[in-house]
């Protein structure tokens, strides 16, 4: 089946543990890999600060899932993720109805490069409030 | 209000129409893009309320705008972002 480039952001519970976490994130890349697609990334980001509250939580894991998957499959990963009651939040974007791993892979090993030298460039960008008053 | 006064303040507006042309930041820098995960960009172009500001204060061009917009309610969903200042926690 063809498989299509897709990228998954969910938001776990702060409380908890770094297995259930861990299990929880390899569950969700059986579902993938069993029918058939490829998780190219999986990124779990430390714990974060939120910007409003969630279910009363200040906090949470972000885990950033990127993949390429059968677009059927979406539903059961939706679903996963709508069932567990520790992700607060999750969304799925579509990249593109096209899935080649080497591609992404390369194109990720030549973004470090460009991000290390971003953060330098980045203070000197004009912000909007400056720009007013020009 | 005068025929006088109303002169004067028209020359005021006139001159603030030549403004310095902006260019689009993201036209400019084509490694640059526009990510709903990437929060610190994002709020450039969000004002204090965390209202997303229009293009005509950021000067982002309207392709770009519309990108930043899909991407600022994204990261809102996401709690990323605030949707208003009187919801940001306080420490
Ligand atoms: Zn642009």
């Amino acid at each position: 089946m063809q498989l299509k480039h897709y990228e998954t952001l969910y938001l776990m519970h702060p409380g908890m543990s770094e297995d259930d976490r861990s299990a929880f994130g390899g569950k969700l890349q059986d579902i993938i890999t069993q029918s058939g697609g490829q998780v190219v990334l999986c990124d779990p980001w430390p714990l974060q600060r939120l910007a409003y509250k969630v279910q009363r939580q200040t906090q949470g894991y972000y885990v950033l899932l990127e993949y390429g998957a059968p677009a059927n499959i979406i539903a059961d990963i939706t679903r996963e993720l709508r069932l567990n009651d520790q992700v607060l939040k999750f969304l799925t974007i579509k990249h593109g109805d096209k899935f080649d791993a080497e591609a992404i892979l390369k194109a990720k090993q030549s973004v470090p490069a460009d991000s290390a030298a971003q953060p330098e460039a980045a203070p000197e960008t004009i912000s909007p409030e400056e720009e007013v008053q020009s | 209000m005068t025929q006088q006064d109303y002169k004067a303040n028209t020359a005021v507006r006139k001159r603030r129409v030549y403004m310095r042309k902006k260019i689009c930041r993201f036209c400019a820098d084509k490694k640059l893009h526009i990510d709903y995960k990437d929060a610190k960009t994002l709020r450039y172009f969000v004002s204090e309320r965390g209202k997303i500001l229009s293009a005509r204060i950021t000067g982002v061009c309207a392709r770009h705008q519309r990108s930043l917009t899909t991407a600022i309610k994204y990261a809102r969903h996401m709690a990323l972002l605030p949707f208003t200042s009187s919801h940001v926690l306080s420490d």
